[in-house]
C-alpha cells in the first residue's frame, strides 16, 4: 500500500517536473519571438525621446548606458530636439510670507558647489527656480526643472547654460539643468554688469564650447577674453576697434559661426562680429538702418535681421559672412504692431508639413512665419502667456525674452503683475525705450515687474507717466525712492490689485 | 491579370502595362504582387531594380528579413500614402493622414509595431521608419525601466549594486514616472 501511495507520488512529481519544465521551454521560445530590434533601431527609438526619459533609460543596460552617454547619440538627440525657452522665476518673496520651502527634490546649483557644506550664510539671498516654457501646436506649457540658483542666467547654447557663480565674485558656471552637470569655470576680469557681455557659443571646428567676454576696462576700451570649456583657462583676444561697439545693451547673437552685437542702442548701420574659431572682430554692414526696435535674431543658423519698414516687418538673412550678400526672405504685411521688437525665433512643427517659425515680441505677440513662404503673413496671435494657467504672469515669460528687448534683469528681480494701470518714469529706463516717444496716457491691463528698487514694466505699456495719480478712480498707495537715480514709481491701485497692493506700491521722492 | 492590359501597338512590353507590378517574397515564402508605385516606396527594392540591369518583371524579389505579417501591415501603410499622394499632389490632406496613422497604429501591438520597425529598418522606407520609432518612443515616453526593458526585451545587467548606486546618483530621473 505503502509502495503504491510512494510510486504514485512520484509519477505526480515527475509529471509536475515535466509540465515546469515544459513550461519553461514555452517560455524561452516566447522570449525568442520578441523582435530584437537591432541597435541602430533602438537608438532611431531613443533619439526621439525627451532628456527626461532618457535619463531614467540609460540605466536599462550597460550597452545602452554608453550609447545614451555617448557623443554620437547626444549630437543626434540635439538635432531632433525641439527648442525650448528657458528662463528663470524668482522665489517670490512676499512680506509676511516667508521664503517657500524648496520644493522636494530640487537641485539646488550652490548647494552642489559646496558639495553638502551648510548654505545656510546665503539663506536670505534671493534665488530662483530655472524653468522652461515649451511651445508645441501652438500651445505653451511652462515645465520646471526642479533647480534652483542664486545666479542669474547670462546666455544658453544647445541648452546648456551660463550662470552668474554668486559664490564667487567674476566666476561662472555651466550647467545642463536636464543632467544637473555643472562645471564651475575660473574668475575672468572682474567688471560691472553694464559694462560687460557675454556670449556662449559651440565651435563647428573644434567641437569645443566657448565662452566670451567683452568688457570696457578703466580707460573706456573694450577688451575681450574668451574661454574653452576643455582648458578652462582664460585668453585674452584684441577686442574690436576702438569706438565700434557703442552699448552692451544688445545680447550677442551666435549665427553662421560668429557672434553678433548690435553695437548702438538706437541707430545701427552695422554690426560688430566676432568668428567663434579665429576669434578676430571685424564689422558687417546692415542691408539697412537699423531703427529702435530693430533686432539681429539666429534662425535655422544663419543671421537675420528683422526691421521695420512702414507697416511691415521684414526679414532679412544673411547665410554666411565670406562672399554672401543680405537677401530679404519675408515681409510680415498683415497687422505687424510697429514698435514690436523681435526677440527670438523658434522652429516649430506645427502639426505635419513644413516648420514654422515665431518671431516673438516682448509683448508676447507671436507671429507665425511661414516656413519659405517669401509674403509671411501673420497668422495668428497666439495668447502664450495664461492660456494654460491662469495665475500666470509676467515672471513666467522667459528671461531672454526682456533680455533681447534690452531689458537688464537683475538677480534679485522679484516679479509682481498689476492688472489696472502703471505709472513709470526712470531716467535710464527711458532713455532706453522711450527716448523718441513723448510720454502719453494708457490704461491697459499690464505687467511689470521689481528689480530690487525698480519696477521694470515691457515696453508697450510704458508709456502713461504722472497724469493719473489721484484720478480717475486710482489712488497713489505708496513709495519707493532711488536717490541716486532720481528714480520714481507711481502706481495707480485699485481694488483689484489683490495681493500685490501691499507689495511695491511705489512713488519716489520728488517726482510727482 | 494579362487579359486587363490593354493591346498596344508598341513593341515595349513594360510601357504598354497599364500598372506595372513587381513580385516580392516574404521569408516564410507569401509573394506579393505590389503595384509598382507602391513598391518604389521600398528604397531596397527601388535600388534593386535600378542597380540590376537583368531582372525583368518576372523577377520575383526575395525580402529575406520580411515576415508576411510585416508585410502585411507595411503594404497597407504604402498604398494609403500612394492614394493620398495621388489624390493630392501638392498636399497631403493634413487631417486624412493623421486619422489614418493614429488608426492604423491603435490596431498594432508592440510585438507587431517592433516588426514593422525592423522590416522598416531593412527595406529602407524612411517615412515609415520616421513614422513608427516615432511611435514606439510615445509609448515608451515617461515608463519605468522596467517596462522598457521588457519593452525591447533587453536584459539587466548591471549588478544590483551598481543599479542601486546609479539610482542613489540620479534619483531625480525617476521622477514622474508613468504607471506601466
Amino acid at each position: 500500500m505503502a509502495s503504491l501511495a510512494r510510486k504514485r507520488n512520484s509519477k505526480l512529481l515527475t509529471l509536475v517536473e515535466e509540465r515546469a519544465l515544459s513550461k519553461k521551454v514555452e517560455e524561452e521560445q516566447k522570449k525568442q519571438q520578441i523582435p530584437y530590434l537591432s541597435k541602430d533601431c533602438v537608438c532611431n527609438i531613443l533619439v526621439r525621446l525627451p532628456v527626461q526619459s532618457l535619463s531614467s533609460m540609460r540605466f536599462s543596460c550597460k550597452l545602452w548606458y554608453s550609447v545614451i552617454t555617448g557623443d554620437n547619440f547626444i549630437n543626434a538627440h540635439l538635432r531632433f530636439s525641439e527648442t525650448v525657452l528657458i528662463f528663470q522665476r524668482s522665489v517670490v518673496l512676499r512680506p509676511g510670507n516667508p521664503v517657500p520651502p524648496d520644493q522636494p527634490n530640487t537641485f539646488s546649483v550652490e548647494g552642489s558647489l559646496l558639495q553638502g557644506k551648510s548654505l545656510s550664510i546665503f539663506d536670505h539671498r534671493p534665488s530662483f527656480y530655472i524653468k522652461f516654457m515649451e511651445i508645441k501646436e501652438g500651445k505653451s506649457k511652462i515645465e520646471e526643472y526642479n533647480v534652483s540658483c542664486f545666479g542669474r542666467v547670462i546666455a544658453s547654447c544647445n541648452g546648456l547654460i551660463l550662470l552668474d557663480n554668486k559664490l564667487k565674485e567674476g566666476g561662472l558656471i555651466v550647467m545642463n539643468p536636464v543632467t544637473r552637470k555643472l562645471i564651475a569655470l575660473p574668475v575672468g576680469t572682474i567688471n560691472p554688469p553694464q559694462n560687460e557681455s557675454f556670449g556662449f557659443v559651440l565651435s563647428e571646428v573644434t567641437g569645443e564650447y566657448k565662452v566670451v567676454h567683452l568688457f570696457r576696462d578703466k580707460l573706456g576700451y573694450i577688451s575681450c577674453e574668451t574661454i574653452d570649456l576643455g582648458t578652462r583657462a582664460w585668453r585674452g583676444v584684441n577686442g574690436p576697434s576702438v569706438g565700434l561697439l557703442q552699448t552692451f545693451k544688445h545680447k550677442p547673437i551666435s549665427a553662421i559661426g560668429a557672434l553678433h552685437w548690435l553695437p548702438q542702442i538706437h541707430v545701427n548701420e552695422y554690426i560688430v562680429s566676432m568668428e567663434v574659431d579665429n576669434e578676430k572682430f571685424h564689422t558687417c554692414s546692415l542691408p539697412k538702418t537699423g531703427a529702435c526696435y530693430d533686432r539681429i535674431i539666429e534662425k535655422d543658423g544663419f543671421l537675420c535681421f528683422v526691421t521695420h519698414e512702414e507697416l511691415n516687418i521684414d526679414i532679412w538673412i544673411l547665410k554666411g559672412l565670406s562672399g554672401e550678400v543680405w537677401t530679404k526672405h519675408h515681409s510680415i504685411t498683415n497687422g505687424s504692431v510697429l514698435d514690436m521688437v523681435p526677440l527670438v525665433s523658434l522652429k516649430l512643427r506645427w502639426k505635419r508639413g513644413a516648420p514654422r517659425y515665431l518671431l516673438s515680441s516682448c509683448y508676447l505677440m507671436l507671429t507665425v512665419l511661414s516656413h519659405g513662404n517669401a509674403d509671411g503673413k501673420r497668422a495668428t496671435d497666439l495668447p502664450l502667456i495664461g492660456e494654460e494657467n491662469d495665475d500666470c504672469n509676467v515672471n513666467q515669460i522667459p528671461v531672454e525674452f526682456w533680455q533681447r528687448a534690452g531689458f537688464t534683469l537683475f538677480p534679485d528681480l522679484l516679479c509682481v503683475e498689476l492688472t489696472v494701470l502703471m505709472v513709470l518714469q526712470s531716467y535710464d529706463f527711458w532713455g532706453v525705450l522711450a527716448r523718441s516717444k513723448p510720454p502719453s496716457i494708457g490704461c491697459c491691463s499690464l505687467a511689470g515687474w521689481w528689480s530690487g528698487d525698480r519696477l521694470w514694466i515691457p515696453l508697450k505699456r510704458a508709456g502713461p507717466v504722472l497724469a493719473l495719480s489721484g484720478s480717475g478712480g486710482f489712488v497713489v498707495t505708496g513709495a519707493i525712492g532711488d536717490s541716486d537715480r532720481g528714480f520714481c514709481v507711481l502706481r495707480a491701485a485699485a481694488c483689484c490689485l489683490g495681493s500685490c497692493v501691499q507689495l511695491h506700491v511705489a512713488v519716489s521722492s520728488g517726482c510727482v | 491579370m494579362s487579359s486587363s492590359i490593354a493591346s498596344s501597338s508598341s513593341s515595349s512590353s513594360s510601357s504598354s502595362k497599364k500598372e506595372k507590378k513587381i513580385s516580392l517574397k516574404t521569408s516564410d515564402g507569401e509573394v506579393f504582387e505590389v503595384e509598382e508605385p507602391v513598391a518604389m516606396q521600398l528604397e531596397i527594392v527601388r535600388s534593386f531594380f535600378a542597380d540590376n540591369e537583368d531582372v525583368t518583371e518576372q523577377t520575383v524579389m526575395p525580402l529575406p528579413n520580411v515576415s508576411t505579417a510585416a508585410m502585411h501591415g507595411i503594404l497597407e501603410y504604402c498604398r494609403a500614402h500612394e492614394e493620398f499622394r495621388r489624390r493630392m499632389p501638392e498636399a497631403a490632406p493634413e487631417e486624412e493622414v493623421r486619422a489614418f496613422e493614429a488608426g492604423y497604429v491603435d490596431r498594432k501591438s508592440n510585438e507587431e509595431l517592433k516588426e514593422m520597425i525592423l522590416a522598416a529598418n531593412y527595406l529602407n522606407i524612411s517615412k515609415l521608419l520616421d513614422f513608427l520609432t516615432g511611435v514606439a518612443a510615445k509609448r515608451i515616453e515617461n515608463k519605468s525601466v522596467e517596462y522598457v526593458r521588457a519593452f525591447f526585451g533587453v536584459e539587466n545587467d548591471f549588478t544590483p549594486e551598481e543599479e542601486a548606486n546609479l539610482r542613489r546618483e540620479y534619483e531625480w530621473a525617476f521622477e514622474g514616472v508613468d504607471e506601466d
